[in-house]
């Protein structure tokens, strides 16, 4: 692997930990639109623990998810009182209080930036994501998904079976900062350099749009939506040098290459979104993907027995 | 009476806006019966229902539920004391299968964070999936338990609708038009299912415009009109009592249930 | 020199004039949530539109009035192009959805603006930009006045066609209840554009007179004044449209204000802290009473 593709891959492996964060709320009906807010608590406390406390790394990154995680437990009580825009707005303004605040922090370095001493790599950061991985999808077959999803459609009917919904809200919420936060620590460790102006309203509104493009019905849908936020971006990469091997003449436009992939990104999205609202992995889709697998599987075993035989 | 009621409804009172849509209603559901709660269209039998299972807080009044005070309880904490109900609209979790939505009918007996986080999906058995598949079976229904319940024809999810509620084995289950939009078989079962749950201990409170399904199904009938009871007793005393009557005269259609019942 | 008084009542004046182009923003969102409760995040983009085309009209030497109507007309044609792909095609889904689709028009505006015209700030050729009277000794520019009255204006006559036409009728229809609306015969296909209209001739508008008055535009210039519309909005109380301009004039109050006296950082977390402390005790806003919709869950 080039560090090129190593590099891609650890931005993807970042992108799908942060999707959770934002998917395990919406998968309980509610949208955190601070999930930046989350992120940059979680980048800046791991930062700092591991800057000063001469703890080990790996020990730190999880200190600024519990971080992030105990403010979202803090805040749930009174935040998830209010529904719908309100609670978009809410949590949209809480994400800009935590980056104005950081801002004010001369501790770690305010608007000049931060620098973070250790570095991860794909080898640390890989196992953390699927780790992540594991976990949502071992919920998602417990009776917590399961009233997650009934919580989001029908919050009444779900309380009258003995759903214990605020709890469950609360919880969705806070375990979706813990994982912002962890995505946000990981972030810290692999550019060693963060600065609050990273963390903007701007990254939520990427973060909640790609996990929605994915689909929320599925554990497989934030994957999905995160693989195409980082690798959308790739095809547009040196658009006019491509371009100039075929014509003299480039247009300047092409040029904008970071542009166009996030207008073709907001395009997409936007068509999705009428033409298939619930995303691309949908559990139907997701039960199609798992079944072409065990196919292929099967056809690789067969293959191989097959090659054997004399 | 000696024994205490399975659910007893006490002056209770509910207005929306101005308008008093409960006013000053009493009745008592008998432990083991099944009891028909009839009325013309916006009569407040679905609002009686809600009040009931504590969706509406009440105005005045208190309702006990076996005895015990419930008045107070929230609509999460209801079904601790035994209670389930069923929706005149149909309300299942359409972006979940069949199996799954009944899975959330035994939420109550699941227990606490163990239950929570229980794997129902991991390994190949486990009792609930097991205990929720049997309950499709019984109603003939082993055919879609993995279907996205949404696209499921109607029939199929009413029966949903009443497995679910039952698997959270409540003493009390209130039933809102359980078969409004079945045909006769489909009504017919149903009938046979729900003398089931009698046996099996279950008070049951439908409410149904379908009068022949009333006469044939309960013993006690409570006619609601305007929010007010106007009658109670058997379905025999009922059919002849002249408020009764009055309340539903005009509306033909109710009047042709009504001959056809007698 | 300015004696002290004198000095803060300049800001004073200047702060009202900023919080004239929130208020216009404010009322752009307010009529979206209070008919539609759709929180339209493609505003700040429609916003950006008003002012990167007042702009780019000038630079090719079209006369001004001609310039603020092409302005217009683009944010009021961009702003129905999001009820066509978004709003429309979403009713009845997932609440979040239309929200959803908004961010993407917010994204597509803002990058498409930058691949043609670049992200530099530019500077626009105002006509006005030292046209000013002086009321009292207090310095008043010409736009920023013609802001001030056109936001009050058209809050008015919008205030008027609400209560006083029967499409204004229907709209409060939808807002009380879309279904019964629906049953009532109100053509919801045929007045929802008509949300998106005002929406978008306010946000454009706004933009314009950004433009015009501050004489700097870029792709992401909606973001910032965008923020504060919304904290205006839920400060004057969502749905209610002088609630929005009370709220947009307070905040731009407040800003210059206390720009001066504690940076603007302090500024930012003050605002949003009062935006969350008031979504989550007081969500009908500070001064309470006559919300146009109420929330639908
Ligand atoms: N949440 C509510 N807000 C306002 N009015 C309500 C509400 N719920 C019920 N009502 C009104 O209360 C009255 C009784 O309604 P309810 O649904 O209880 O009648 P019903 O007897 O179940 O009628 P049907 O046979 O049509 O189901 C109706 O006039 C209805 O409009
Ligand atoms: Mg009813």
């Amino acid at each position: 692997m080039t560090s090129y593709q190593t590099g891609l891959l650890v931005i993807l492996s970042i992108n799908i930990v942060i999707a959770y964060g934002a998917y395990l709320p919406i998968a309980a009906g509610q949208m955190n639109l601070g999930i930046a807010g989350f992120m940059a608590l979680g980048a800046y406390a791991s930062a700092y623990v591991a800057n000063n406390a001469g703890l080990p790394p790996i020990v730190t990154i999880f200190i600024g998810a519990g971080f992030a995680g105990l403010l979202a437990l803090i805040v749930a009580v009174p935040i998830l009182r209010t529904r719908g825009i309100y609670l978009a707005l809410a949590t949209f303004a809480l994400g800009q209080i935590v980056a104005a605040a950081i801002l004010n922090v001369e501790l770690v370095g305010a608007a000049e930036g931060y620098s973070v001493l250790d570095h991860f790599g794909l080898a640390t950061i890989a196992p953390i994501t699927i780790a992540t991985i594991a976990v949502v999808a071992y919920l998602n077959r417990t009776r917590f998904g399961l009233n997650l999803t009934a919580i989001s459609q029908d919050e009444l009917l779900a309380n009258l079976f003995g759903v214990r919904t605020r709890r469950l809200q609360i919880a969705a919420f806070t375990l979706g900062a813990f994982f912002a936060g962890l995505g946000g620590a990981l972030h810290a460790h692999y550019y060693n350099y963060i600065r609050p102006q990273d963390f903007n309203i701007l990254l939520s509104i990427y973060i909640i749009l790609f996990v929605l493009l994915g689909g929320t019905r599925s554990v497989l849908g934030p994957i999905v939506g995160a693989a195409i936020f980082t690798f959308l971006p790739e095809i547009f990469r040196d658009l006019d040098k491509k371009f100039s091997a075929f014509f003299d003449q480039v247009p300047d436009w092409l040029g904008q290459a970071s542009a166009w992939r996030f207008a073709i990104f907001a395009a997409l999205i936007i068509v999705f979104m009428m033409l298939r609202p619930q995303g691309i992995m949908t559990r139907g889709a997701t039960r199609a993907a798992a079944r072409w697998v065990a196919w292929c599987v099967r056809r690789l075993g067969f293959a191989r027995s097959s090659g054997a035989r004399p | 009476m000696s024994a205490v009621p399975a659910l007893k409804i006490d002056n209770i009172g509910k207005h929306f806006g101005g308008v008093k849509v409960i006013d000053q209603l009493s009745f008592s559901v008998p432990l083991g019966a099944r009891t028909a709660l009839i009325g013309p269209n916006g009569a407040g039998k679905t609002t009686v229902f809600n009040l009931v299972s504590g969706v509406y807080p009440l105005d005045y009044g208190s309702i006990a539920l076996n005895g015990a005070d419930v008045t107070h309880v929230s609509q999460g904490e209801r079904i601790k004391f035994g209670l389930a109900r069923s929706f005149q609209n149909i309300r299942l979790i359409a972006h979940l299968t069949a199996l799954e939505n009944i899975l959330l009918g035994q939420q109550i007996r699941a227990g606490g964070l163990r239950g929570l986080l229980y794997p129902l999906n991991v390994f190949r058995r486990n009792k609930w999936r097991d205990e929720a598949r049997a309950a499709l079976c019984d109603v003939g229904l082993e055919a879609y338990g993995d279907d996205m319940v949404g696209d499921l024809p109607y029939g199929v999810q009413k029966r949903i609708d009443l497995v679910r509620a039952e698997l959270a084995r409540p003493k009390l289950l209130l039933l809102d038009e359980p078969a409004a939009g079945l045909n006769p078989t489909e009504t017919e079962e149903l009938q046979a299912h729900l003398e089931g749950l009698t046996e099996r201990g279950i008070t049951l409170v439908v409410v149904e415009h379908d009068m022949q399904f009333i006469n044939v199904l309960c013993e006690h009938v409570v006619v609601l009109n305007f929010g007010s009871k106007i009658a109670e007793g058997t379905p025999e005393e009922v059919r002849n009592h002249g408020a009764v009557r009055e309340a539903y005269l005009g509306r033909e259609e109710d009047e042709e249930a009504f001959s056809h019942a007698s | 020199m300015k004696s002290e008084p004198m000095l803060l009542a300049q800001q004073f004046v200047n702060g009202l004039m900023l919080g004239s182009i929130y208020a216009l923003v404010a009322v752009a969102f307010t009529l979206t949530i209070g008919v539609l409760n759709f929180l339209n995040f493609s505003i700040p983009g429609i916003f950006m539109l008003g002012g990167m085309f007042t702009w780019i009209f000038l630079k090719s030497g079209l006369p001004l009035g001609l310039v603020v109507l092409l302005a217009l007309v683009i944010g009021a044609a961009a702003s129905l192009l999001v009820e066509r792909s978004s709003y429309r095609q979403m009713m009845g889904s997932d609440h979040f959805i239309p929200l959803v689709s908004s961010m993407g028009f917010l994204i597509l505006y803002e990058n498409l603006v930058l691949i043609f015209w670049g992200s530099d700030i530019q500077v626009v050729n105002s006509p006005f930009r030292d046209v000013s009277v002086t009321v009292f000794g207090l310095i008043i520019s010409i736009p920023q006045l013609a802001g001030l009255a056109l936001a009050v204006t058209m809050a008015y006559v919008l205030t008027r066609i609400l209560y006083g036409t029967s499409t204004g009728r229907g709209l409060r229809a939808i807002a009380e209840n879309p279904d019964s609306a629906i049953m009532l015969g109100v053509h919801v296909f045929r007045i929802v554009p008509v949300v998106f209209l005002f929406s978008g001739l306010f946000t454009a508008l706004a933009g314009v007179i950004f433009a015009l008055n501050y004489t700097q535009v870029h792709p992401f210039m909606g973001e910032e004044v965008a923020l504060k519309g919304i904290s205006a909005m839920v400060i004057g109380g969502m749905g209610s449209v002088w609630g929005a301009i009370v709220g947009g004039l307070l905040i731009g109050v407040a800003e210059i204000l206390s720009i001066s006296s504690f940076g603007s950082d302090f500024v930012d977390i003050a605002v949003y802290g009062l935006l969350l402390v008031i979504l989550v005790i007081r969500p009908e806003g500070l001064f309470g009473g006559s919300a146009l919709g109420r929330e639908r869950l």
